[in-house]
């Protein structure tokens, strides 16, 4: 069976290809403001892309904030 | 409802800053800590713009204060009866306050380089595929591979960190879950050493062959909120 040749993608040069760009500070603020920050006991809101509210419980926001974030082009 | 920015131990005259919205900011006093929050309809769009936009206003609180921690982006609250009680639950917070006062965070991105590195902090696809050794299956394997990679990550970090013993009040270190990445170091340090705290941090990682890091800050102490 053919089987199309996956590209290798050197992870390292990705990673540092982020934390050299300009927008190296984006990486630190996406950091900190969803995966640092005192954690209230308490449910948040989120609009997402102005379309969709999302009603989560906050650990479980962390990882689709994330997965939203890295899939927008 | 409230929006909640940052607890801080006090804050000045904020009359000039304005909320990711635009809104008008508030203080509330609730036992020793003062807390400051926006009035909003809804809760702000999760964008870079917002995100940059809290960013710049939490940068603005923390060099007016001595000691702030930041909330983490989309914190709300019905009013301020809800949030005070819930503050008033967490005793922690004094005492976290009194860790960060007169302190910036800075932040060091370990990259290691090798494949002897790579292959311990992330096992690449081909080594799930490899022939069984007895009973386990390759996702079972992968997963080890993936358990002990973890396990190796702090030494390396563990060193770099410790460079900076001198100069730091806490620290707090992150092995990565992707590749590229060996980990997160995270400093607590006494603010106006940044300077030195770079010189001492890209000297260890110097002495570190195949490692290279990326430092950011000086920042609120998000990490240590």
């Amino acid at each position: 069976m053919f089987e199309a040749p996956r590209a290798r993608i050197d992870r390292r040069a990705v990673a540092a290809a982020l934390l050299d760009s300009p927008d190296a500070s984006i990486v630190d603020i996406i950091d900190n403001l969803l995966d640092k920050g005192v954690v209230l006991d308490g449910e948040i809101v989120l609009g997402l892309a102005e379309i969709d509210l999302v009603y989560l419980r906050l650990s479980v926001l962390l990882v689709a904030a994330g997965r939203v974030l890295t899939s927008k082009p | 409802m409230l929006y909640v920015y940052a607890l801080a131990d006090r804050v000045g005259d904020i009359s000039d800053l304005k909320g990711v919205r635009g809104e008008s900011l508030v203080l509330l006093h609730v036992a020793d800590l003062v807390v400051v929050a926006g009035e909003m309809d809804g809760t702000p769009a999760l964008s870079a713009a917002t995100l940059h936009a809290q960013d710049a206003l939490i940068r603005t609180l923390h060099a007016r204060a001595a000691a702030l921690l930041p909330m983490q982006f989309g914190t709300t609250q019905p009013g301020e009866g809800d949030l005070v009680r819930l503050l008033e639950r967490r005793d922690d917070l004094g005492s976290k306050l009194e860790k960060v006062c007169g302190c910036d965070q800075m932040t060091v991105r370990v990259l290691a380089a090798t494949q002897q590195e790579r292959g311990t902090m992330m096992p690449e696809r081909q080594d799930a595929q490899a022939p069984n050794d007895g009973d386990e299956l390759p996702g079972t394997r992968y997963l080890a591979a993936r358990r002990r990679g973890a396990a190796a990550a702090p030494p390396l970090l563990q060193g770099i960190a410790e460079a900076a013993a001198t100069l730091s009040r806490d620290v707090r270190i992150e092995p990565a879950q992707l590749g590229g990445v060996a980990g997160t170091i995270y400093h607590l340090i006494e603010r106006g050493r940044a300077d030195e705290y770079r010189r001492v941090i890209e000297r260890a990682a110097a002495a570190v062959s195949g490692v290279r890091v990326v430092i950011s800050g000086p920042s609120p102490p998000y990490a240590f909120a």
